[in-house]
């Protein structure tokens, strides 16, 4: 029985072994520096050198394909996954950053114990005018999402925000929405939030009033179950509080709104 | 003021998507509705109110109707509440 990896990783070149070999002994020493344990498959020409097993991909908590060719990625089904060329582990530090990037998938995917975290960070509040209508807003939404690495697919995370509109709309009262999606898609739960001073058409609001602020919560599958909700009722909570929504409608930047609305968060 | 126990046997308890439909379906009743639980009283006439109190799938409430039509107001709460709020 092999002992449990931290990470499985393959690396694989077309014209030979030594970038992919050099790429692997790259991500070893990586991962020794961050108290790591890896195992690396090495895919040449000539054949696949320590090809991982079953078991040692279940017991890993990410992967990692480094790799110039084609990698079957099917056997990694559920596991979170980072893919680079194989010139991204070809130095240490490259291979570091690859390690970082798989690890925080990881722990992005790890039943959060609490609500108290930063779920929203600066990155993730646009202010902007002219989104037109609700659809394109969920469009921008869902783009910003992967492009900020909270989900994986746009299309699929969109059609999730429009699904639940249908259901229902999340317009609610003064010019507030709070869309949200569960979906496979999520890779980690993920607060993201759009002002857009001019309002938004097409998104019926329980109050009439035309949309302004958007605040998305995205919600990843599996996971702990009562999440989506605690998220959903902190947000609610907070506007209830007329302070609340005046400090966001007025604040100035992305950083100020950030910091609202995790303080009702946490 | 008439009121009765049930229990919230939506899986992902009272967010927003049944909360909205409580507090719709009681908007229509001219007396006070309030959903009592361990540590708090919610209007159950503000779907804000109801999200806000976040309450999760088996937790027995309290609904509490005050006025003219209380009686035909808790029959439908009930009603709602066990037949899953529409989930």
């Amino acid at each position: 029985m092999t002992d449990r990896c931290d990470i499985v990783a393959v690396t694989g070149h077309p014209t030979g072994a030594v970038h992919a070999i050099m790429a692997k002994e790259a991500l070893e020493r990586a991962a020794a520096e961050r108290g790591r344990s890896i195992r690396v498959e090495v895919q040449t020409p000539k054949g696949t050198v320590d090809k991982l097993s079953h078991d040692e991909i279940e017991a890993a908590r990410a992967v990692i394909i480094a790799a110039d060719i084609d990698v079957d990625t099917t056997r990694f089904a559920d596991k979170p996954i980072v893919g680079a060329g194989i010139s991204s582990a070809l130095s240490t530090p490259a291979a570091g950053a690859l390690i970082d990037r798989a690890w925080s998938l990881a722990e992005g995917l790890e039943p959060a114990e609490d609500v108290a975290r930063d779920f929203v960070s600066p990155d993730s509040v646009f202010i902007a005018e002219g989104f037109g209508n609700r659809d394109d807003l969920l469009d921008f939404i869902s783009r910003s999402a992967v492009a900020l690495g909270y989900a994986t697919d746009a299309a699929t995370l969109k059609t999730a925000f429009l699904k639940r509109e249908a259901e229902g709309t999340t317009g609610m009262m003064d010019g507030f929405a709070v869309p949200h999606a569960k979906s496979p898609t999520v890779r980690r739960a993920a607060v993201l939030v759009v002002r857009d001073d001019e309002g938004v058409d097409g998104w019926q609001t329980m109050d009439g009033l035309p949309v302004t602020v958007a605040i998305a919560l995205l919600i990843p599958e599996g996971g702990e179950e009562s999440l989506h909700l605690r998220l959903l009722s902190r947000v609610a909570e907070a506007l209830m509080d007329e302070d609340f929504r005046a400090e966001v409608k007025v604040a100035g930047d992305s950083a100020t709104i950030a910091e609202a609305i995790n303080e009702r968060l946490g | 003021m008439v009121s009765e126990k049930a229990t919230l046997i939506n899986p992902q308890g009272l967010h927003m998507r049944p909360a909205g439909l409580f507090a719709s379906t009681m908007g229509k009743y001219a007396c006070d509705v309030t959903i009592v639980t361990a540590d708090k009283e919610v209007n159950g006439k503000s779907p804000m109110a109801l999200m806000a109190a976040g309450i999760p799938c088996g937790t027995e409430v309290e609904v509490r109707c005050d006025g003219a039509d209380e009686n035909e107001a808790l029959a439908a709460a009930l009603e709602l509440i066990k037949s899953g709020l529409g989930e």
